[in-house]
């Protein structure tokens, strides 16, 4: 059918959409195996605020991942941005409780920087990096009619997408992983039973950092 | 106990995603950044650390 009526593809068609998120799933898979070897090899502390960064990163992860399985949508941008923001908010919080000039500042230092302060700029650089990938996606072929297309055209062979089936195994590995090392360093100095009680008691103190 | 819930919650997320499951993926999704958020608003009751 000529769809020319309801869409005029624009030329040159630009296939990128996939191909960055990959590219985008790849970098925050990174990000988590960076900080997995920290907490492993580095035997860096754990805090419930880290916990929150590391959570807000797998989020953000997500929606790219959800790009890859489902197909491009803004659906899923709007998902990795609110996974943002939580990064973001919980590394400025970390950052005005620990990181403020007079303050102790502990923790381990990667290109100078405290981890609260790369998750922010992480945060940063996901939110502009989203932005960009939203114009991206306005400018190519929309995916459903590449889908109508496929379905009129059964004869079309559909190659086994490798790369994106890795990048996603390689994702969820990670995030496995994440898990197992959480519930593994879970111990009663940041995740106790108590922790409820322990948190209203500081409600009006210093909180946990 | 429950800090690693969100972790969980998303595991059971990036699995079901690549299982194809799009509506309880979504489900799962909200659930994690739910108890996400309530963990969030656990450390902001207190003080802020900085003076405005």
């Amino acid at each position: 059918m000529d769809r020319s009526i309801v869409f005029t593809p624009r030329d040159p068609i630009l296939p990128g959409g996939v191909f960055l998120n990959c590219v985008c799933l790849l970098a925050i898979s990174s990000c988590l195996g960076l900080l997995l070897y920290f907490q492993w090899a580095l035997q860096e502390p754990l805090c419930p605020l880290c916990l929150l960064q590391r959570t807000g990163i797998i989020l953000t992860g997500i929606g790219f991942m959800r790009n890859l399985r489902f197909g491009v949508k803004s659906a899923h941008y709007g998902m990795a941005v609110i996974g943002a923001l939580l990064t973001g908010v919980s590394a400025l919080r970390q950052l005005a409780l620990e990181g403020l000039p007079g303050q102790d500042a502990p923790g381990a230092v990667l290109l100078g920087m405290h981890f609260y302060t790369l998750s922010a700029l992480f945060s940063l650089v996901a939110l502009a990096t989203i932005a960009g990938l939203l114009g991206v996606k306005s400018a190519e072929y929309p995916a459903t009619l590449v889908l109508m297309q496929m379905a009129e055209e059964p004869d079309i062979q559909v190659r086994t997408p490798w790369a994106r089936i890795t990048t996603c195994a390689a994702f969820v590995l990670l995030v496995g992983a994440h898990l197992t090392a959480t519930m593994a360093a879970c111990d009663p100095g940041i995740c106790d039973e108590n922790l409820f009680g322990r948190l209203q008691l500081q409600a009006g103190n210093t909180p946990i950092p | 106990m429950f800090l690693y819930i969100p972790f969980l919650l998303a595991f059971l997320t990036v699995v079901v995603i690549a299982l194809g499951w799009r509506s309880l993926s979504n489900k799962l999704w909200l659930a994690s950044v739910g108890v996400s958020l309530w963990w969030f608003s656990q450390h902001i009751q207190g003080n802020p650390g900085f003076v405005l």
